[in-house]
């Protein structure tokens, strides 16, 4: 009975206190031209558990006709059942300095088993030249978005 | 010495859940995604409003035909809202043309102002030594539209809930609709065994 009592007591502290605060790391994902125009990568691990499910198949920069950057990331699923993520880009000028910060929301990312999802953004403005793309798992979430 | 025990543990458990009894109250991130409920929310907002920016942004020949005599001058209409509940519809098309005015591409014109300013310009004629002339607007030459609907469906304890979002933009002169997309959003919510 003491045993029992102790060791719920212990599950019920646990479980309570791995409620209060989720993982929020993630990957980034970035590509862009720095000042002597050498085509420069990013790729940063946080969260090695996402790392497991989650690849980044490819990373390709394009122009629009009127010179806004347009990033596209193509993401691959290691896992066999439905995972939802977050993602959210963030656009750096030429000087590295992240343009409108905090501005753009974390968009919903699901992907199926071993699906291949290609993740597109476009500068909100021409002085872009180089992006980063942050995927996250974080929040619970339950969207499904087509 | 049992008693001491469970009356510690007792103490333990007590002050932890009276701990989570407490209100508090903190700054979210506002750009954050969490759902709360599978009503109309804020990152359904910003996901409406990014998509049809980024969509209008990297149509390539649509920005070329538009562009070809300068910046192309747009007005936003109302958008139409088809669902059961109240939504600040303007607000999703305030957060569209302002990323469309600061990517530099776009100008708009702006309607839901225009009481107050035919009053300034009215004061100016009478007061001011430079004042503006009436009648010298620029006229728009294309204009936004957009519906937002709704399905819902109930079966047993699940609710799903579908919003489709479409905007078109319309060329005035010849009536015609050039460009338009739409963003789906389906949001799915299970009834837990013990109430809701």
């Amino acid at each position: 009975m003491k045993t029992v009592l102790k060791w719920l007591g212990a599950a019920l502290a646990a479980g309570w206190l791995a409620g209060c605060a989720t993982n929020t790391t993630g990957i980034t994902v970035g590509a862009g031209t720095d000042a002597e125009g050498n085509l420069q990568e990013v790729l940063q691990v946080d969260n090695a558990k996402l790392a497991r499910r989650l690849e980044v198949a490819s990373v390709k920069t394009g122009q629009t006709k009127n010179g806004l950057l347009k990033a596209n990331v193509r993401l691959a699923s290691k896992m066999t059942k439905t995972f939802t993520a977050q993602s959210k880009f963030a656009w750096f000028d030429e000087d590295g300095v992240e343009i409108d910060p905090d501005t753009d929301s974390w968009r919903p990312l699901v992907l199926h088993g071993k699906e291949t999802k290609t993740v597109q953004g476009v500068a909100p403005s021409a002085a872009a030249t180089a992006f980063q793309l942050r995927i996250r798992t974080g929040d619970k979430t339950k969207w499904i978005i087509h | 010495m049992t008693m001491k025990r469970t009356g510690w543990m007792a103490a333990v458990l007590a002050a932890l859940l009276t701990a989570g009894c407490m209100s508090t109250v903190e700054y979210g991130d506002a750009t954050s995604m969490k759902p709360i409920s599978t009503d109309f929310g804020s990152a359904d907002l910003q996901m409406i409003a990014a998509k049809m920016v980024d969509s209008l942004l990297a149509d390539d020949m649509l920005m070329q035909d538009i562009s070809m005599n300068g910046q192309p001058l747009l007005i936003v209409d109302k958008v139409k809202n088809k669902t059961m509940q109240h939504i600040d519809t303007e607000s999703v098309t305030d957060s569209i043309r302002t990323k469309l005015i600061r990517s530099r591409k776009f100008s708009f014109q702006d309607r839901t102002t225009e009481a107050a300013l035919q009053e300034e310009l009215a004061y100016q004629q009478t007061a001011a030594q430079d004042a503006i002339a009436m009648g010298q607007q620029d006229a728009p030459r294309y204009m936004l539209t957009a519906n937002l609907s709704e399905i819902e469906q109930r079966a047993g304890r699940l609710k799903d809930v579908y919003y489709k979002f479409t905007m078109n933009l319309r060329d005035l002169k010849s009536g015609r609709l050039i460009w338009a997309d739409e963003q789906e959003i389906r949001k799915q919510k299970t009834r837990s065994i013990f109430g809701s």
